[in-house]
């Protein structure tokens, strides 16, 4: 079988549908990682735009350019846009599209949902677009704190848009995390252990870990401040038992780790191209693991750094002090890494060694700032002024942006195939650096001065006039200069020559296909045995093409991949994906019709939409499984395997994990958010407390033991044990609600429905996959005695179960010890 | 899957300490730690959880390179050995501000 010959029959059971109709259908990864980047590129150019009318309005002094609505608007769709809609799609993208080509697979764990993520972001994305369009954006600064946030202090649909959009755009952020961890453990190449990933895959592991545990806190906090808006439930009004600071701690609980959900990515890239630009692997590959880990775990002990001036106990501060100062080791061992690194090479200044060298000198700066204001009592003089503003766009646009541009201009003949056209990099890049060190150097100052944040005009007088206007004509400067690498790229991509396969001598496996890449990724997937698999041979991508590796065969003439075990990274089973279909963005467009629904206070929608959601996921788990099995399947090299319908633990199973380790960060942020109130909270206790009688506890018990052993039964007979059992939780949960039938009388009461809905919610969510699972075996598939389905219901009625008992405890406990 | 826990657990124990020893913090200063009280073992109460924290530590990193609990691969093993170190170093520099700083004031 010649090369030509296999490349050709890969690309046409692997190439997405022709024409417009592909852009809506296709579930490649190749295609929906250029389209997360590309519409991330379209946010940060609406963020920036923002920016610039912030900084024309503050170049001089009694400014009249924006009004004190708009100004809010602006600053506050600024920050929201550029955190939310640009950071962390970028990084979704970037994973997007290069894991499965660094890990030497040929698509990620779950195509659809990639697609659905993807089109949640854009359609959620859009709503908030729409919100500034109007005139009715959020304005209440990108942290919304209540009561500034709450009816109270926005009475209009403006902070609506936030909490719903952001919750809805979330989808997209958790979608991509199970997406990327589980792609990262078992979808790599034949051979690739852990110890020889390529370390953007260690940083895009540990960011993702990190999104699935840091936003949950966030979702929770912007359903729970929702609720209050639209339904008067207290959970933030002191007066009714709630309390303010509960959203700082719940907002901060997500934002501080947000900084290192941004950095890390940035830092993977670094680390994959520093070496390269310096011709040589990268120094100590095992410490650099170890920072990463690191600073992923020591980030989620931040989070009250940010709230030093709310009147939290000295001892209290001195805490999160200390923890905010070790965050600076890890980071400091990646910045040596890289600099020995570059020492022990020869460098070569292509642009994305000038950008990374850009890097280095922002970042430092923006780090060791960071230092200070993790110091009290400097905090305290700094807090809310532009000092604040100067060092998190040092650390951000240094430590993001910077090597981003970097990664952007490394990969750009990757994605594209072709060279540089006019050659504007180095041109646009002073313009940027210099721009960006004249607008935010000074603002340093202007903070030191006492010019607060957020104020959308200042008297003259105070020392400010000059540094804003510097600051301002610097801005225009640094847009100018992203103006030309936009430019540059859009040309590059339209109308330059075709470039080499590997222009930069590349040591990942992401170098060892032709470039643009073709939609299958790889002719055959190949076996790994150096973490540098291209130099430590260079005829690797040959041996690639003439399929000398697994599934160079397409005889199934269907789309095929290999899983791999977690830590040696031995074959362990096919996986056979799914063909493209609008369906993903047809469910995104339901799920976008259910936050509709709520935004625009037209409830009736809301629970029609909830049924059109739930009935697409199930026809989406029907068809996950085939009817039949089909034994072992020959891979090539003469190993046979079993595809991932027949096997105990498939992805759909590690999906569910790492779902559900989301989830439980929900729940347990739910349950601080109970303990913080009880202990912390004026206004305690409430008028009264729920109850659970004897019979209540029976029948809770009886639920759970039919949930957790009919699961364990195996035939459909147990799965049907385990709904009735999820039914009777449920119906225990129902009874707790009856007995707080207001609330809005309490934040005790709201809580107890929000903990309790959640209960009866993963009721619901148990007794549906079991009930699948009777069905299929009802309609005669054998998957009904597939282990994998099974342990997959099994994980979520055990999930459900446990929280359920947990919940309804927590509701009745105060009413019991009182 | 062991190798990936053996990474993870050290400082996951010390973020679980971390939080839980800020949690009973903010309990004791709740209810009635008052500096120059008559009631004083609120502070050494907070400093024996810390200390037992270092010797769970201490435990893990010496379980995580244990024969029956290491991780094969050898970069992954010195991986796991780092973050048991930076993991019991930090949690002994968390207990400093117990020693040094005022509680509930």
């Amino acid at each position: 079988m010649s090369s030509l010959k296999r490349h050709r029959a890969l690309s046409r059971i692997w190439a997405s549908d022709p024409g417009w109709k592909g852009w809506f259908t296709t579930v490649n990864h190749t295609d929906l990682g250029r389209m997360f980047l590309t519409v991330a590129v379209f946010f940060f150019v609406v963020g920036g735009v923002l920016a610039m009318l912030i900084r024309a309005q503050l170049a001089t002094p009694r400014s009249a350019f924006l009004g004190p609505e708009h100004y809010n608007q602006v600053f506050t769709m600024h920050g929201t846009i550029m955190m939310f809609l640009f950071a962390i799609p970028v990084f979704e993208g970037f994973a997007v599209y290069l894991l499965p080509k660094l890990l030497g697979s040929r698509d990620l764990a779950f195509p659809r949902l990639t697609a659905y993520g993807f089109w949640c972001y854009v359609f959620g994305g859009s709503m908030m677009i729409f919100s500034l369009l109007w005139g009715i954006a959020p304005d209440s600064g990108w942290f919304m704190y209540p009561p500034l946030s709450s009816t109270l202090g926005a009475p209009g649909i403006n902070s609506d848009f936030w909490l719903i959009g952001i919750t809805f755009v979330e989808i997209s952020a958790i979608a991509a995390a199970v997406e990327i961890t589980v792609t990262v453990l078992r979808y790599r190449a034949p051979g690739m252990s852990l110890s020889k990933m390529p370390i953007f895959a260690w940083y895009a592991l540990v960011t993702a870990v990190m999104i699935l545990t840091g936003f949950p806190p966030l979702i929770l906090g912007s359903i729970l401040l929702e609720l209050e808006r639209a339904f008067d439930m207290p959970f933030f009004q002191a007066a009714a038992g709630g309390d303010a600071l509960l959203w700082q701690h719940l907002f901060w609980l997500f934002g501080h780790p947000e900084v290192y959900i941004i950095f890390l990515p940035a830092a993977g890239a670094i680390s994959t191209i520093l070496p390269v630009m310096a011709r040589t692997g990268l120094l100590g590959y095992g410490w650099i693991v170890a920072a990463a880990v690191a600073l992923g775990v020591l980030s989620f002990g931040l989070w009250v750094h940010h709230m030093f001036t709310t009147g939290i106990p000295h001892l209290g501060l001195a805490f999160f002090s200390a923890a905010s100062t070790l965050v600076a080791v890890p980071t400091a061992v990646q910045l040596f890494i890289w600099i020995g690194t570059l020492a022990k090479g020869a460098p070569r200044l292509h642009l994305p060694m000038l950008w990374l060298l850009a890097f280095f000198a922002t970042f430092v700066i923006g780090g060791l700032t960071g230092v200070m204001v993790a110091i009290v009592p400097f905090d305290w003089q700094v807090h809310d002024t532009y000092f604040i503003v100067a060092h998190l766009h040092y650390v951000l646009i240094g430590g993001f942006v910077f090597p981003m541009l970097a990664a952007l201009y490394y990969w750009l003949p990757h994605f594209t195939g072709r060279k540089t056209y006019f050659n504007l990099g180095p041109t646009a890049f002073w313009l940027v650096v210099i721009g960006f060190h004249g607008t935010f150097l000074l603002l340093h100052w202007a903070g030191l001065l006492g010019m607060r944040r957020r104020i959308d005009s200042f008297e003259p007088g105070q020392g400010w006039e000059a540094i804003n206007l510097i600051a301002s004509v610097s801005s225009f400067v640094m847009a100018i200069g992203f103006a030309l690498i936009a430019i540059d790229v859009i040309v590059s991509v339209l109308a330059s020559v075709r470039g080499s396969r590997d222009p930069w001598g590349g040591s990942t496996l992401d170098w060892a296909m032709p470039t643009p890449p073709a939609a299958y990724n790889f002719a055959s997937l190949p076996e790994v045995s150096a973490r540098d698999p291209l130099w430590a041979d260079p005829d690797l991508p040959a041996k690639i093409a003439r399929g000398e590796g697994y599934l160079g065969d397409w005889a199934r003439d269907r789309r095929e991949t290999l899983t791999v075990e977690v830590t040696t990274g031995a074959p362990r089973y096919v996986v056979v994906f799914p063909a493209n279909t609008g369906f993903p963005m047809a469910m995104s467009a339901v799920t976008g019709l259910f936050f509709l629904g709520l935004l625009t206070k037209a409830y009736w929608l809301v629970p029609l939409a909830l049924i059109g959601v739930v009935a697409m996921a199930l026809y989406w788990v029907w068809g996950l499984l085939p009817r039949r099995g089909e034994g072992a399947v020959p891979v090539g090299r003469g190993l046979s395997l079993v595809t991932a319908a027949e096997v105990a633990d498939p992805p759909g199973w590690w999906g569910s994990l790492f779902l559900l380790l989301a989830n439980g960060t929900f729940f347990g942020s739910l349950l601080f958010g109970y303990s913080f109130y009880w202990t912390i909270a004026p206004n305690w206790p409430p008028p009264a407390y729920a109850e659970l009688s004897l019979v209540g506890w029976a029948l809770l018990a009886l639920g759970v033991v039919l949930a957790l052993l009919g699961t364990r039964g195996g035939a459909g007979a147990g799965h049907a044990l385990a709904v009735l059992g999820t039914l009777a939780i449920a119906a225990v949960g129902a009874r707790v609600l009856w007995l707080v039938p207001d609330p809005t009388v309490h934040a005790y009461d709201a809580t107890v429905w929000v903990l309790v809905g959640y209960g009866i919610l993963h009721q619901g969510i148990a007794a549906l996959m079991n009930g699948v699972i009777v069905a299929r075996g009802i309609a005669g598939h054998g998957a009904e005695t597939w282990q994998g389905p099974a342990r997959i219901a099994r994980l979520w009625t055990d999930y459900g179960g446990i929280t359920a008992v947990l919940a309804y405890g927590a509701a009745v406990l105060p009413g019991a010890l009182s | 899957m062991r190798a990936v826990l053996s990474l993870s657990l050290p400082l996951t124990l010390w973020l679980a300490g971390f939080s839980g020893l800020y949690a009973l913090h903010g309990l004791f200063c709740s209810s009635r730690w008052v500096e120059g009280s008559a009631v004083l073992w609120q502070r050494p109460v907070l400093i024996g959880v810390g200390l037992l924290l270092i010797g769970a530590q201490l435990i893990l990193a010496v379980a995580l390179q244990s024969k029956r609990w290491r991780a094969e691969d050898r970069t992954l093993r010195r991986v796991s050995f780092l973050l048991s170190l930076a993991a019991a170093g930090s949690t002994v520099w968390i207990l400093l501000p117990l020693v040094l700083v005022t509680g509930c004031r």
